[in-house]
């Protein structure tokens, strides 16, 4: 596992190309609102990690973690997102690198290590799995108006619930990564 | 050490305004006075001139090891202007602190450990609460010995009073000791005649709990806190400044009605001449 290694884009501006094509606004799909947005908006965390700018659910946030000292190593073999495990309470929760995890190899541009980098832990929560997701700041609780969201399109990664384009954020369906990272790092419970 | 808490559960009203205002007041009578941005927003943060996502932790910090808050908060402090205002800082992290401290025994009282922390550094504590219940607001009421609730004279803001004094009637009850509050007219555009209808209700609803004076519309307020100072810092005598004086005169000097028909207080702190 290459767990904080340096990486280099292969070419500038591929993270600004990624996020563009995300971002843009597409015929028709402003109007639509997704399912699971309510009438008075998605209450939500926005984070940063490796140049995006991230919104999670609040629903799904179970706490706000700051990184640890100690990370307990990542079995061998797992994925290069999996940074290790974290002491919470009684349990070792697994920890993501979500920059690692949501941005394609190509758009990540020149990633520190993560003890250098890293500053916060989100906990996540879906049935029976808990996870950590590292990030490097967290930006601001806001809500997000249905208007401004443009519904995640079937080419997008699972994990992407949506985007709202005027903030340049990345919507999070929380419980898709989790199944994700979980099937990934072969890991039933957690 | 006297403790404020500024709260409203609804945003806008001028909690902030209400905290940097009477803070600077404060400090220029030469006490010194901690101001605490509880908001995960960070607004009174921002205002000081902090990017509240760059604050290693803040105000967090003291609910990361709540067992240590008292110990912790020694060093949150960072200074601010004018001379003799300090401020703990927010940080967004602040936001998730419902889901995780949940229920747990004692972290209703994380605040009160950390001020008592610091209790012999400052005369006075002004708290800058979130615009919702939570674990943040709970703290904020249990720690104070006064309530200030700033209210625009507005019918919407008027209704959305109604929640906080639900909240408030559950803590006194909770405090087994009465909180004295006052309610502020805050953003009050005399020229309108809503306005007025809005003010007649409020007093009309809640009589001696309404300060009998308003905080006027002053566009002044928002270009001082472009420049990151208090309107009562930089132009005393702006007609914003000069109500937020008297606001604190009343405050210091006249004693507030108690919820539940307790004796009012006098605060001490005789620092203000």
């Amino acid at each position: 596992m290459k767990t904080g290694s340096v990486r280099l884009a292969p070419e500038g501006g591929a993270l600004e190309g990624y996020l563009e094509a995300l971002l843009e606004q597409g015929a028709g799909t402003a109007a639509r609102e997704p399912a699971e947005a309510e009438a008075h908006g998605i209450e939500s965390l926005v984070v940063r990690t490796g140049g995006v700018a991230v919104a999670l659910p609040q629903r799904s946030l179970e706490a706000t973690l700051p990184w640890p000292d100690r990370l307990a190593r990542p079995p061998r073999g797992a994925p290069s997102w999996f940074v290790g495990r974290m002491r919470h309470g009684r349990a070792w929760l697994p920890v993501a690198d979500l920059a690692a995890l949501i941005l394609p190899p190509g758009c990540q541009g020149r990633l520190a290590e993560p003890a250098v980098r890293l500053r916060w832990v989100l906990l996540v929560e879906a049935v029976h799995m808990r996870w950590g997701l590292a990030c490097e700041s967290v930006t601001e609780p806001t809500r997000l108006a249905p208007a401004a969201l443009r519904p995640r399109e079937p080419a997008w990664p699972a994990w992407l619930a949506g985007t709202v384009p005027a903030r340049r954020l990345l919507v999070v369906d929380v419980h898709r990564l989790i199944d994700q990272m979980s099937r990934e790092a072969g890991i039933e419970n957690a | 050490m006297r403790v404020w808490a500024v709260a409203n559960q609804k945003g806008g009203v001028g909690k902030t305004t209400t905290v940097v205002s009477l803070g600077a007041l404060l400090a220029r009578a030469g006490c010194r006075t901690l101001l605490v941005d509880l908001d995960p927003h960070g607004s009174m943060t921002a205002y000081f001139g902090h990017d509240p996502e760059a604050v290693e932790m803040g105000v967090y910090r003291l609910f990361a090891e709540p067992a240590r808050a008292a110990a912790t908060a020694a060093a949150l402090a960072v200074p601010a202007v004018p001379e003799g205002l300090a401020l703990w800082r927010a940080s967004p992290a602040m936001a998730t602190l419902d889901r995780q401290l949940g229920g747990a025994d004692g972290m209703g009282l994380v605040l009160a450990r950390g001020l008592s922390g610091v209790a012999d550094r400052f005369d006075y504590a002004l708290l800058d609460c979130p615009p919702m219940l939570g674990v943040l607001m709970v703290n904020a009421l249990a720690a104070c010995e006064r309530l200030i609730v700033p209210v625009q004279t507005e019918h919407l803001a008027l209704q959305g009073l109604e929640r906080m004094m639900r909240t408030l009637r559950m803590v006194q009850r909770a405090r087994r000791r009465p909180l004295p509050y006052l309610i502020v007219p805050t953003l009050h555009d005399r020229r309108t005649r809503a306005a007025h209808r809005a003010l007649e209700a409020l007093r009309a609803a809640h009589g001696e709990h309404v300060w009998e004076d308003v905080i006027p519309v002053d566009t002044r307020f928002r270009e001082a806190s472009r420049r990151g100072r208090a309107l009562t810092e930089v132009e005393p005598s702006a007609r914003g400044s000069e109500a937020y004086a008297r606001l604190l005169e009343r405050l210091l000097g006249g004693g507030m009605p108690a919820a539940g028909g307790a004796v009012p207080t006098r605060a001490a702190g005789g620092a203000i001449p």
